[in-house]
Protein backbone atom coordinates (compact mmCIF):
# COMPACT_ATOMS: atom_id res chain seq x y z
CA UNK A 1 0.00 0.00 0.00
CA UNK A 2 1.18 3.54 -0.86
CA UNK A 3 1.19 6.70 1.49
CA UNK A 4 1.16 10.10 0.26
CA UNK A 5 1.75 13.15 2.43
CA UNK A 6 -0.32 16.19 2.83
CA UNK A 7 1.34 19.26 3.73
CA UNK A 8 0.26 22.62 4.53
CA UNK A 9 1.95 25.66 5.64
CA UNK A 10 0.96 29.45 7.36
CA UNK A 11 3.79 31.81 6.31
CA UNK A 12 4.59 34.93 8.51
CA UNK A 13 6.17 37.76 6.84
CA UNK A 14 6.66 41.06 8.52
CA UNK A 15 5.29 44.18 5.84
CA UNK A 16 7.99 46.36 4.54
CA UNK A 17 7.12 50.11 6.51
CA UNK A 18 8.48 52.28 8.03
CA UNK A 19 6.48 52.52 11.60
CA UNK A 20 4.31 49.92 13.34
CA UNK A 21 0.92 48.89 12.52
CA UNK A 22 -0.90 50.97 15.18
CA UNK A 23 1.52 53.32 16.60
CA UNK A 24 4.33 55.53 15.21
CA UNK A 25 7.62 53.35 17.03
CA UNK A 26 9.76 52.21 14.06
CA UNK A 27 10.10 48.78 12.75
CA UNK A 28 13.87 48.86 12.71
CA UNK A 29 15.48 45.28 13.31
CA UNK A 30 18.72 45.53 15.69
CA UNK A 31 17.77 48.48 18.16
CA UNK A 32 18.34 48.67 21.54
CA UNK A 33 15.95 46.46 23.41
CA UNK A 34 12.66 48.23 24.21
CA UNK A 35 13.74 51.63 21.98
CA UNK A 36 11.23 51.42 19.74
CA UNK A 37 8.07 51.14 22.03
CA UNK A 38 5.63 53.81 23.17
CA UNK A 39 2.43 53.62 25.35
CA UNK A 40 -0.06 52.28 22.40
CA UNK A 41 2.45 49.59 21.35
CA UNK A 42 2.79 48.55 25.20
CA UNK A 43 -1.08 48.54 25.67
CA UNK A 44 -0.97 51.14 28.64
CA UNK A 45 -4.86 52.00 29.36
CA UNK A 46 -6.34 55.10 27.65
CA UNK A 47 -4.19 54.82 24.48
CA UNK A 48 -6.21 54.15 20.87
CA UNK A 49 -4.58 52.17 18.07
CA UNK A 50 -5.09 54.03 14.75
CA UNK A 51 -3.88 51.47 11.65
CA UNK A 52 -0.92 52.36 9.08
CA UNK A 53 -1.90 52.85 5.22
CA UNK A 54 0.64 51.32 4.15
CA UNK A 55 -0.32 47.92 6.19
CA UNK A 56 -3.23 48.33 4.40
CA UNK A 57 -1.73 49.00 0.91
CA UNK A 58 0.98 46.26 1.40
CA UNK A 59 -1.82 43.59 2.37
CA UNK A 60 -3.98 44.53 -0.51
CA UNK A 61 -0.61 44.32 -2.80
CA UNK A 62 0.42 40.79 -1.66
CA UNK A 63 -3.17 39.61 -2.44
CA UNK A 64 -3.03 41.19 -6.19
CA UNK A 65 0.39 39.35 -6.15
CA UNK A 66 -0.51 36.20 -5.09
CA UNK A 67 -4.29 36.18 -6.91
CA UNK A 68 -6.49 36.51 -3.85
CA UNK A 69 -9.98 38.29 -3.76
CA UNK A 70 -9.83 41.14 -1.94
CA UNK A 71 -12.15 41.35 1.02
CA UNK A 72 -13.10 45.64 0.18
CA UNK A 73 -14.37 45.73 4.05
CA UNK A 74 -12.45 43.69 6.88
CA UNK A 75 -11.95 43.91 9.82
CA UNK A 76 -9.31 43.65 13.44
CA UNK A 77 -10.36 41.14 15.98
CA UNK A 78 -8.39 40.44 19.22
CA UNK A 79 -6.98 36.83 19.41
CA UNK A 80 -6.85 36.66 23.75
CA UNK A 81 -3.83 34.62 25.37
CA UNK A 82 -1.55 35.20 28.01
CA UNK A 83 1.86 35.25 27.51
CA UNK A 84 5.01 37.93 28.44
CA UNK A 85 6.09 38.34 24.78
CA UNK A 86 2.52 39.66 24.72
CA UNK A 87 2.04 42.74 26.63
CA UNK A 88 -1.75 43.82 25.73
CA UNK A 89 -2.60 39.87 26.47
CA UNK A 90 -4.40 39.73 23.29
CA UNK A 91 -3.30 39.86 19.61
CA UNK A 92 -4.72 42.33 17.21
CA UNK A 93 -5.45 39.91 14.35
CA UNK A 94 -8.09 39.05 11.70
CA UNK A 95 -10.72 36.50 12.26
CA UNK A 96 -13.78 35.77 9.47
CA UNK A 97 -13.26 38.93 7.75
CA UNK A 98 -9.67 38.33 6.02
CA UNK A 99 -8.58 41.04 4.12
CA UNK A 100 -7.75 38.36 1.37
CA UNK A 101 -9.22 35.60 0.38
CA UNK A 102 -8.52 32.85 -1.72
CA UNK A 103 -5.28 32.92 -3.97
CA UNK A 104 -2.83 30.90 -5.31
CA UNK A 105 0.78 30.64 -6.39
CA UNK A 106 2.19 27.94 -9.19
CA UNK A 107 5.30 26.16 -8.30
CA UNK A 108 7.65 24.24 -10.59
CA UNK A 109 9.02 20.90 -9.38
CA UNK A 110 11.02 18.74 -11.66
CA UNK A 111 10.23 20.39 -14.56
CA UNK A 112 5.94 20.05 -13.41
CA UNK A 113 3.81 22.83 -13.20
CA UNK A 114 1.47 22.90 -10.30
CA UNK A 115 -1.01 25.04 -8.84
CA UNK A 116 -0.95 26.13 -4.97
CA UNK A 117 -4.18 26.98 -3.68
CA UNK A 118 -4.34 30.02 -0.87
CA UNK A 119 -6.84 30.15 1.85
CA UNK A 120 -6.17 33.53 3.32
CA UNK A 121 -3.97 36.04 4.48
CA UNK A 122 -4.77 37.98 7.30
CA UNK A 123 -2.83 41.41 8.39
CA UNK A 124 -1.81 41.42 12.55
CA UNK A 125 0.52 42.28 14.84
CA UNK A 126 3.68 40.80 16.10
CA UNK A 127 4.51 39.79 19.08
CA UNK A 128 8.04 40.56 21.48
CA UNK A 129 10.65 38.67 21.83
CA UNK A 130 11.92 36.90 24.41
CA UNK A 131 15.26 35.77 25.55
CA UNK A 132 16.13 32.83 27.83
CA UNK A 133 19.03 33.34 29.88
CA UNK A 134 21.17 29.67 30.43
CA UNK A 135 21.99 29.68 33.69
CA UNK A 136 19.78 32.91 35.70
CA UNK A 137 16.80 32.25 36.83
CA UNK A 138 15.02 34.93 34.82
CA UNK A 139 13.54 35.78 31.25
CA UNK A 140 14.63 38.87 29.49
CA UNK A 141 11.90 40.05 27.62
CA UNK A 142 12.58 43.02 24.81
CA UNK A 143 8.84 44.61 23.45
CA UNK A 144 10.35 46.36 20.01
CA UNK A 145 8.90 43.75 17.54
CA UNK A 146 5.69 43.92 19.34
CA UNK A 147 3.21 45.92 16.90
CA UNK A 148 5.15 45.26 13.75
CA UNK A 149 2.83 44.41 11.15
CA UNK A 150 2.48 41.17 9.65
CA UNK A 151 0.49 39.47 6.51
CA UNK A 152 -0.02 35.54 7.61
CA UNK A 153 -0.65 33.51 4.20
CA UNK A 154 -2.19 30.53 4.84
CA UNK A 155 -2.14 27.49 2.09
CA UNK A 156 -4.83 24.79 1.27
CA UNK A 157 -3.29 21.44 2.06
CA UNK A 158 -2.53 21.08 -1.48
CA UNK A 159 1.85 20.10 -1.27
CA UNK A 160 2.24 16.83 -1.66
CA UNK A 161 5.76 16.17 -0.76
CA UNK A 162 8.75 18.29 0.91
CA UNK A 163 9.78 19.43 -2.09
CA UNK A 164 6.96 21.07 -3.29
CA UNK A 165 6.87 22.65 0.06
CA UNK A 166 10.18 24.31 -0.02
CA UNK A 167 9.60 24.76 -3.55
CA UNK A 168 6.44 27.23 -2.69
CA UNK A 169 8.04 28.58 0.34
CA UNK A 170 10.95 30.07 -2.14
CA UNK A 171 8.45 30.88 -4.75
CA UNK A 172 6.42 32.93 -1.93
CA UNK A 173 9.76 34.41 -0.77
CA UNK A 174 10.80 35.83 -4.67
CA UNK A 175 7.16 36.70 -4.96
CA UNK A 176 6.87 39.05 -1.42
CA UNK A 177 10.48 40.21 -2.46
CA UNK A 178 10.29 41.33 -5.81
CA UNK A 179 6.75 42.86 -5.01
CA UNK A 180 8.75 45.10 -2.00
CA UNK A 181 6.05 43.92 0.29
CA UNK A 182 8.39 42.06 2.72
CA UNK A 183 12.49 42.43 2.86
CA UNK A 184 11.84 38.40 3.86
CA UNK A 185 14.93 38.26 6.21
CA UNK A 186 14.68 34.83 7.54
CA UNK A 187 17.80 35.20 9.74
CA UNK A 188 16.27 38.24 11.14
CA UNK A 189 12.50 36.44 11.60
CA UNK A 190 10.78 38.81 9.26
CA UNK A 191 9.69 35.91 6.95
CA UNK A 192 8.90 32.82 9.76
CA UNK A 193 6.99 29.36 8.73
CA UNK A 194 4.59 26.90 10.12
CA UNK A 195 3.82 23.53 9.05
CA UNK A 196 1.08 20.99 9.12
CA UNK A 197 1.81 17.65 7.81
CA UNK A 198 0.14 14.11 7.76
CA UNK A 199 -0.33 10.92 5.89
CA UNK A 200 -3.19 9.30 4.45
CA UNK A 201 -3.28 6.41 1.65
CA UNK A 202 -3.04 7.75 -1.87
CA UNK A 203 -5.85 8.10 -3.99
CA UNK A 204 -8.24 9.37 -0.70
CA UNK A 205 -8.98 12.54 0.01
CA UNK A 206 -9.60 12.61 3.53
CA UNK A 207 -7.39 14.59 5.83
CA UNK A 208 -5.77 12.50 8.67
CA UNK A 209 -4.66 13.52 11.89
CA UNK A 210 -1.62 16.53 11.22
CA UNK A 211 1.06 17.43 13.21
CA UNK A 212 2.01 21.16 13.33
CA UNK A 213 5.25 22.64 13.38
CA UNK A 214 6.37 25.64 14.30
CA UNK A 215 9.34 27.99 14.62
CA UNK A 216 10.92 27.07 11.23
CA UNK A 217 13.41 29.65 10.22
CA UNK A 218 15.11 28.86 6.61
CA UNK A 219 14.62 26.50 3.86
CA UNK A 220 16.90 23.70 5.37
CA UNK A 221 15.27 24.50 8.58
CA UNK A 222 11.79 23.74 6.44
CA UNK A 223 13.23 20.86 4.79
CA UNK A 224 14.93 19.08 7.41
CA UNK A 225 11.91 19.32 9.71
CA UNK A 226 9.45 18.25 7.33
CA UNK A 227 11.63 14.96 6.18
CA UNK A 228 12.31 14.15 9.93
CA UNK A 229 8.36 14.27 10.73
CA UNK A 230 7.14 12.73 7.23
CA UNK A 231 9.58 9.58 8.08
CA UNK A 232 8.44 9.49 11.36
CA UNK A 233 4.05 9.32 10.24
CA UNK A 234 5.09 7.13 7.25
CA UNK A 235 6.45 4.01 9.83
CA UNK A 236 3.47 4.23 11.76
CA UNK A 237 1.09 4.25 8.88
CA UNK A 238 3.33 1.20 7.37
CA UNK A 239 3.08 -0.40 10.25
CA UNK A 240 -0.61 0.28 11.27
CA UNK A 241 0.15 2.11 14.58
CA UNK A 242 -1.51 5.41 12.94
CA UNK A 243 -3.39 5.53 15.76
CA UNK A 244 -0.03 6.90 17.66
CA UNK A 245 -0.26 10.08 15.60
CA UNK A 246 -1.37 12.47 17.82
CA UNK A 247 -2.81 16.02 16.44
CA UNK A 248 0.03 18.30 18.71
CA UNK A 249 2.35 21.08 17.73
CA UNK A 250 6.12 20.37 17.52
CA UNK A 251 8.68 22.84 17.66
CA UNK A 252 11.68 22.58 15.25
CA UNK A 253 14.72 22.80 17.89
CA UNK A 254 17.49 23.98 15.31
CA UNK A 255 20.43 23.40 17.81
CA UNK A 256 19.17 19.85 18.71
CA UNK A 257 18.23 19.31 14.84
CA UNK A 258 14.91 17.16 16.12
CA UNK A 259 11.57 18.62 16.29
CA UNK A 260 9.93 18.67 20.29
CA UNK A 261 6.59 18.34 21.26
CA UNK A 262 5.12 21.86 22.47
CA UNK A 263 1.35 21.65 23.66
CA UNK A 264 -1.09 18.95 22.54
CA UNK A 265 -4.24 20.55 21.26
CA UNK A 266 -6.61 18.96 24.14
CA UNK A 267 -5.25 22.31 26.10
CA UNK A 268 -4.79 24.11 23.48
CA UNK A 269 -5.88 28.00 23.95
CA UNK A 270 -8.88 29.10 23.44
CA UNK A 271 -8.49 32.40 22.12
CA UNK A 272 -12.23 33.96 22.39
CA UNK A 273 -11.95 36.00 19.12
CA UNK A 274 -14.04 39.21 19.46
CA UNK A 275 -14.33 41.84 17.31
CA UNK A 276 -11.35 44.83 17.99
CA UNK A 277 -13.61 47.85 20.06
CA UNK A 278 -10.80 50.25 19.09
CA UNK A 279 -10.33 50.37 15.52
CA UNK A 280 -13.31 50.88 12.72
CA UNK A 281 -13.91 48.68 9.68
CA UNK A 282 -10.72 48.61 7.06
CA UNK A 283 -12.34 49.59 3.75
CA UNK A 284 -10.94 49.45 0.28
CA UNK A 285 -11.82 51.32 -2.45
CA UNK A 286 -12.11 49.76 -5.84
CA UNK A 287 -9.81 52.58 -7.06
CA UNK A 288 -6.98 51.61 -4.81
CA UNK A 289 -6.86 48.05 -5.91
CA UNK A 290 -6.71 48.78 -9.64
CA UNK A 291 -3.32 51.60 -8.95
CA UNK A 292 -2.15 49.00 -6.57
CA UNK A 293 -2.44 46.32 -9.38
CA UNK A 294 -0.86 48.36 -11.55
CA UNK A 295 2.03 49.42 -9.39
CA UNK A 296 2.78 46.16 -8.99
CA UNK A 297 6.54 45.55 -9.80
CA UNK A 298 7.95 42.78 -12.69
CA UNK A 299 7.05 39.33 -10.59
CA UNK A 300 9.69 36.63 -10.99
CA UNK A 301 7.47 33.95 -13.26
CA UNK A 302 7.55 36.79 -16.13
CA UNK A 303 10.97 38.25 -15.00
CA UNK A 304 12.27 34.68 -15.63
CA UNK A 305 10.57 34.30 -18.68
CA UNK A 306 11.95 38.00 -20.14
CA UNK A 307 15.82 36.75 -18.73
CA UNK A 308 15.89 33.49 -20.99
CA UNK A 309 14.50 35.12 -23.54
CA UNK A 310 16.68 38.84 -23.56
CA UNK A 311 20.21 37.32 -22.55
CA UNK A 312 19.95 33.96 -23.73
CA UNK A 313 20.48 32.25 -20.28
CA UNK A 314 20.15 28.51 -19.18
CA UNK A 315 16.93 27.62 -17.05
CA UNK A 316 18.99 26.90 -14.36
CA UNK A 317 21.35 30.42 -14.41
CA UNK A 318 18.23 32.28 -14.65
CA UNK A 319 16.65 30.21 -11.42
CA UNK A 320 19.68 31.05 -9.50
CA UNK A 321 19.78 34.58 -10.40
CA UNK A 322 15.86 35.03 -10.11
CA UNK A 323 16.19 33.46 -7.04
CA UNK A 324 17.54 36.25 -4.95
CA UNK A 325 16.02 39.83 -5.68
CA UNK A 326 19.29 41.51 -4.60
CA UNK A 327 21.48 38.96 -7.46
CA UNK A 328 18.82 39.82 -10.04
CA UNK A 329 19.46 43.82 -10.29
CA UNK A 330 22.98 42.78 -10.16
CA UNK A 331 23.08 41.13 -12.86
CA UNK A 332 20.60 43.72 -14.46
CA UNK A 333 23.14 46.31 -13.54
CA UNK A 334 26.03 44.88 -15.04
CA UNK A 335 24.69 44.30 -18.46
CA UNK A 336 23.25 47.81 -18.63
CA UNK A 337 26.41 49.06 -18.10
CA UNK A 338 27.71 46.89 -20.90
CA UNK A 339 28.95 43.62 -20.07
CA UNK A 340 27.88 40.59 -22.28
CA UNK A 341 25.10 38.88 -21.03
CA UNK A 342 26.66 35.63 -20.73
CA UNK A 343 29.84 36.83 -18.76
CA UNK A 344 27.87 38.58 -16.47
CA UNK A 345 26.27 35.68 -15.75
CA UNK A 346 29.63 33.60 -14.96
CA UNK A 347 30.87 36.49 -12.65
CA UNK A 348 27.82 36.00 -10.70
CA UNK A 349 27.37 32.33 -11.27
CA UNK A 350 31.09 31.96 -10.08
CA UNK A 351 33.36 33.84 -8.62
CA UNK A 352 30.57 36.25 -6.46
CA UNK A 353 28.25 33.35 -5.40
CA UNK A 354 31.80 31.62 -4.11
CA UNK A 355 32.56 34.46 -2.05
CA UNK A 356 29.58 35.59 -0.71
CA UNK A 357 29.63 32.09 0.51
CA UNK A 358 32.83 32.25 1.91
CA UNK A 359 32.47 35.54 3.60
CA UNK A 360 28.92 34.77 4.72
CA UNK A 361 27.58 37.30 3.48
CA UNK A 362 24.40 38.30 1.98
CA UNK A 363 23.41 39.29 -1.67
CA UNK A 364 22.07 42.81 -1.22
CA UNK A 365 26.01 43.16 0.18
CA UNK A 366 28.06 42.53 -2.35
CA UNK A 367 31.27 45.09 -1.50
CA UNK A 368 32.24 45.08 -5.14
CA UNK A 369 29.56 48.02 -7.20
CA UNK A 370 27.85 46.92 -10.55
CA UNK A 371 30.25 49.40 -11.86
CA UNK A 372 33.28 48.52 -10.11
CA UNK A 373 32.75 45.25 -11.80
CA UNK A 374 32.35 46.55 -15.25
CA UNK A 375 35.72 48.50 -14.94
CA UNK A 376 37.94 45.50 -13.96
CA UNK A 377 35.52 43.20 -16.77
CA UNK A 378 36.56 46.09 -19.22
CA UNK A 379 40.00 45.95 -18.13
CA UNK A 380 40.12 41.99 -18.93
CA UNK A 381 38.98 42.90 -22.19
CA UNK A 382 41.23 45.38 -23.28
CA UNK A 383 44.10 42.93 -22.69
CA UNK A 384 45.88 44.47 -19.94
CA UNK A 385 45.37 41.32 -17.33
CA UNK A 386 44.48 37.92 -17.93
CA UNK A 387 41.33 36.23 -16.72
CA UNK A 388 42.97 34.37 -14.27
CA UNK A 389 44.75 37.81 -12.78
CA UNK A 390 41.14 39.12 -13.03
CA UNK A 391 39.83 36.52 -10.87
CA UNK A 392 42.43 37.48 -8.05
CA UNK A 393 42.01 41.41 -8.71
CA UNK A 394 38.07 40.56 -8.44
CA UNK A 395 38.80 38.63 -5.28
CA UNK A 396 41.02 41.54 -3.29
CA UNK A 397 38.26 44.15 -4.48
CA UNK A 398 36.12 41.57 -2.77
CA UNK A 399 37.89 41.83 0.20
CA UNK A 400 39.66 45.02 0.44
CA UNK A 401 36.57 47.53 -1.63
CA UNK A 402 39.41 49.14 -3.27
CA UNK A 403 39.37 49.63 -7.60
CA UNK A 404 40.32 47.14 -10.20
CA UNK A 405 42.71 49.48 -11.17
CA UNK A 406 44.48 49.93 -8.01
CA UNK A 407 44.68 46.25 -7.56
CA UNK A 408 46.11 45.69 -10.83
CA UNK A 409 48.84 48.47 -9.87
CA UNK A 410 49.63 47.39 -6.73
CA UNK A 411 50.04 43.68 -7.50
CA UNK A 412 51.57 44.64 -10.64
CA UNK A 413 49.25 42.47 -12.47
CA UNK A 414 49.16 44.46 -15.89
CA UNK A 415 50.24 42.30 -18.75
CA UNK A 416 52.83 43.69 -21.00
CA UNK A 417 51.64 44.21 -24.27
CA UNK A 418 53.90 47.01 -25.04
CA UNK A 419 55.71 46.06 -28.22
CA UNK A 420 59.37 48.03 -26.93
CA UNK A 421 59.04 46.30 -23.53
CA UNK A 422 57.92 42.91 -24.82
CA UNK A 423 60.65 43.00 -27.84
CA UNK A 424 63.18 43.54 -25.68
CA UNK A 425 62.82 40.45 -23.76
CA UNK A 426 61.89 38.19 -26.39
CA UNK A 427 65.41 39.46 -28.36
CA UNK A 428 67.09 38.48 -24.57
CA UNK A 429 65.41 34.81 -24.89
CA UNK A 430 66.24 33.98 -28.47
CA UNK A 431 70.00 35.20 -27.64
CA UNK A 432 70.43 33.13 -24.65
CA UNK A 433 68.83 29.97 -26.48
CA UNK A 434 70.88 29.35 -29.77
CA UNK A 435 70.08 26.05 -29.56
CA UNK A 436 65.92 26.42 -29.51
CA UNK A 437 66.67 28.03 -32.29
CA UNK A 438 68.72 25.76 -33.97
CA UNK A 439 65.78 23.24 -33.10
CA UNK A 440 63.20 25.20 -34.64
CA UNK A 441 64.72 25.67 -38.03
CA UNK A 442 65.28 21.52 -38.18
CA UNK A 443 61.14 21.71 -37.56
CA UNK A 444 61.20 21.14 -34.21
CA UNK A 445 58.09 23.29 -33.44
CA UNK A 446 57.87 22.53 -30.11
CA UNK A 447 61.24 24.45 -29.56
CA UNK A 448 58.52 27.54 -29.85
CA UNK A 449 56.35 26.54 -26.74
CA UNK A 450 59.80 26.09 -24.97
CA UNK A 451 60.82 29.79 -26.19
CA UNK A 452 57.53 31.11 -24.57
CA UNK A 453 57.68 29.34 -21.60
CA UNK A 454 60.83 31.00 -21.10
CA UNK A 455 59.44 34.58 -21.96
CA UNK A 456 56.49 34.42 -19.96
CA UNK A 457 59.08 33.32 -16.85
CA UNK A 458 61.31 36.05 -17.64
CA UNK A 459 58.42 38.57 -17.77
CA UNK A 460 56.63 37.03 -14.75
CA UNK A 461 53.79 36.10 -16.58
CA UNK A 462 53.21 39.53 -17.12
CA UNK A 463 53.57 39.06 -21.10
CA UNK A 464 50.18 39.44 -22.98
CA UNK A 465 50.45 35.83 -24.41
CA UNK A 466 48.98 36.66 -27.63
CA UNK A 467 50.84 39.84 -28.20
CA UNK A 468 54.12 37.76 -27.14
CA UNK A 469 52.65 34.66 -29.97
CA UNK A 470 52.81 36.99 -32.65
CA UNK A 471 55.91 38.90 -31.66
CA UNK A 472 57.87 35.45 -31.15
CA UNK A 473 56.51 33.88 -34.41
CA UNK A 474 57.68 36.78 -36.48
CA UNK A 475 61.09 37.28 -34.71
CA UNK A 476 61.76 33.32 -35.52
CA UNK A 477 60.99 33.80 -38.99
CA UNK A 478 63.32 37.02 -39.05
CA UNK A 479 66.18 35.13 -37.62
CA UNK A 480 65.26 31.99 -39.97
CA UNK A 481 65.59 34.18 -42.99
CA UNK B 1 -28.92 31.40 25.12
CA UNK B 2 -28.72 29.72 28.33
CA UNK B 3 -25.17 30.02 29.92
CA UNK B 4 -24.32 27.77 33.02
CA UNK B 5 -22.05 28.92 35.89
CA UNK B 6 -19.68 26.33 34.64
CA UNK B 7 -19.31 28.26 31.34
CA UNK B 8 -18.65 31.64 33.54
CA UNK B 9 -15.84 29.60 35.60
CA UNK B 10 -14.49 28.64 32.41
CA UNK B 11 -13.83 31.76 30.84
CA UNK B 12 -13.27 33.40 33.91
CA UNK B 13 -10.34 30.40 34.69
CA UNK B 14 -9.08 31.66 30.55
CA UNK B 15 -9.18 34.87 31.64
CA UNK B 16 -6.90 34.24 34.32
CA UNK B 17 -9.64 35.44 37.06
CA UNK B 18 -11.24 33.57 39.91
CA UNK B 19 -15.08 34.46 41.38
CA UNK B 20 -17.11 32.65 44.33
CA UNK B 21 -20.02 30.85 43.08
CA UNK B 22 -22.63 33.26 44.36
CA UNK B 23 -20.47 36.17 41.78
CA UNK B 24 -20.43 33.20 39.20
CA UNK B 25 -24.35 32.74 39.33
CA UNK B 26 -24.95 36.93 38.98
CA UNK B 27 -22.99 36.38 36.06
CA UNK B 28 -24.45 33.75 34.31
CA UNK B 29 -27.51 35.56 34.53
CA UNK B 30 -26.27 39.01 32.98
CA UNK B 31 -24.30 36.91 30.37
CA UNK B 32 -27.53 35.22 29.42
CA UNK B 33 -29.60 38.17 29.59
CA UNK B 34 -26.75 40.00 26.85
CA UNK B 35 -26.27 37.65 24.67
CA UNK B 36 -30.15 37.46 24.40
CA UNK B 37 -30.35 40.65 23.57
CA UNK B 38 -28.04 39.72 20.95
CA UNK B 39 -29.63 37.30 19.79
CA UNK B 40 -32.44 38.90 18.89
CA UNK B 41 -30.68 41.18 16.78
CA UNK B 42 -29.42 37.74 15.13
CA UNK B 43 -33.19 37.28 14.04
CA UNK B 44 -33.20 40.11 11.41
CA UNK B 45 -32.94 38.39 8.04
CA UNK B 46 -30.20 40.33 6.74
CA UNK B 47 -29.48 37.57 3.70
CA UNK B 48 -30.04 40.37 0.64
CA UNK B 49 -27.61 42.74 2.27
CA UNK B 50 -24.54 43.12 1.14
CA UNK B 51 -21.81 45.09 3.76
CA UNK B 52 -19.43 45.75 0.02
CA UNK B 53 -21.95 47.71 -0.92
CA UNK B 54 -22.50 50.10 2.37
CA UNK B 55 -18.75 50.78 2.18
CA UNK B 56 -18.88 53.40 0.22
CA UNK B 57 -20.72 55.27 3.17
CA UNK B 58 -18.15 54.35 5.71
CA UNK B 59 -14.91 56.27 5.87
CA UNK B 60 -11.26 54.33 6.60
CA UNK B 61 -9.34 55.99 9.43
CA UNK B 62 -5.59 55.29 8.75
CA UNK B 63 -2.37 56.89 9.82
CA UNK B 64 0.25 57.84 7.57
CA UNK B 65 3.35 55.58 7.43
CA UNK B 66 5.84 58.28 9.58
CA UNK B 67 7.75 56.98 12.82
CA UNK B 68 8.28 59.37 15.73
CA UNK B 69 10.11 58.54 19.01
CA UNK B 70 8.55 58.18 22.77
CA UNK B 71 10.35 59.75 24.66
CA UNK B 72 10.01 59.48 27.92
CA UNK B 73 10.96 55.86 28.36
CA UNK B 74 11.28 56.12 31.82
CA UNK B 75 8.11 57.15 32.94
CA UNK B 76 6.92 54.53 29.98
CA UNK B 77 8.64 51.46 32.04
CA UNK B 78 7.78 53.18 35.62
CA UNK B 79 5.51 50.08 36.72
CA UNK B 80 8.02 47.43 35.22
CA UNK B 81 9.20 45.62 38.90
CA UNK B 82 12.49 44.87 37.20
CA UNK B 83 14.82 45.88 34.58
CA UNK B 84 18.31 44.73 33.08
CA UNK B 85 19.54 47.41 30.87
CA UNK B 86 16.70 48.21 28.93
CA UNK B 87 15.64 45.07 29.06
CA UNK B 88 12.52 44.01 31.35
CA UNK B 89 13.51 40.95 33.30
CA UNK B 90 10.81 38.45 34.29
CA UNK B 91 10.93 35.17 36.07
CA UNK B 92 12.28 32.23 33.70
CA UNK B 93 9.49 31.29 31.69
CA UNK B 94 9.42 27.95 29.75
CA UNK B 95 7.26 26.92 27.21
ZN1 LIG C 1 4.66 52.08 19.72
Amino acid sequence: MSFETVIGLEIHAELHTRSKIFCSCATTFGAKPNANTCPICLGLPGTLPVLNEEVVNLAVKAGTALNCHINKLNKMDRKNYFYPDLPKAYQTSQYDLPICKGGHVDIEVDGMKKRIRLNRIHIEEDAGKLIHLEEQPVSLIDYNRVGVPLIEIVTEPDLRSVDEAVTFLRTLKAILEYGEISDCRMEQGSLRCDANISMRKTGQDTLNTKVELKNINSFKELQKALEKEEKRQRELYTFGEESKIKQETRRWDSAKGKTVPMRTKEDAHDYRYFPEPDLVPIIIREEQIVSIKESLPEMPAQKKERFARQYGLTEKEVDIIIGDKALSQYYEALVLLGAAPKAAANWILGDILRLLKEKELEADLIPVRPDALYRLIQIIAEGKISITAGKEVFEAMFITGKSADAIVEEKGLSQISDSVELEKIVEGILDSNPQSLKDYAAGKTQAAGFLMGQIMKASRGKANPQVTKELLDSKLKERLE
Amino acid sequence: MKILVEDVQYIAKLAKLSFSEEQAKKMAMEFESILTHFESIDKFDLSDIHLDLYSEALQPVLRKDETAVFPDKEKLFQNVKSMSDTSIMVPKILE
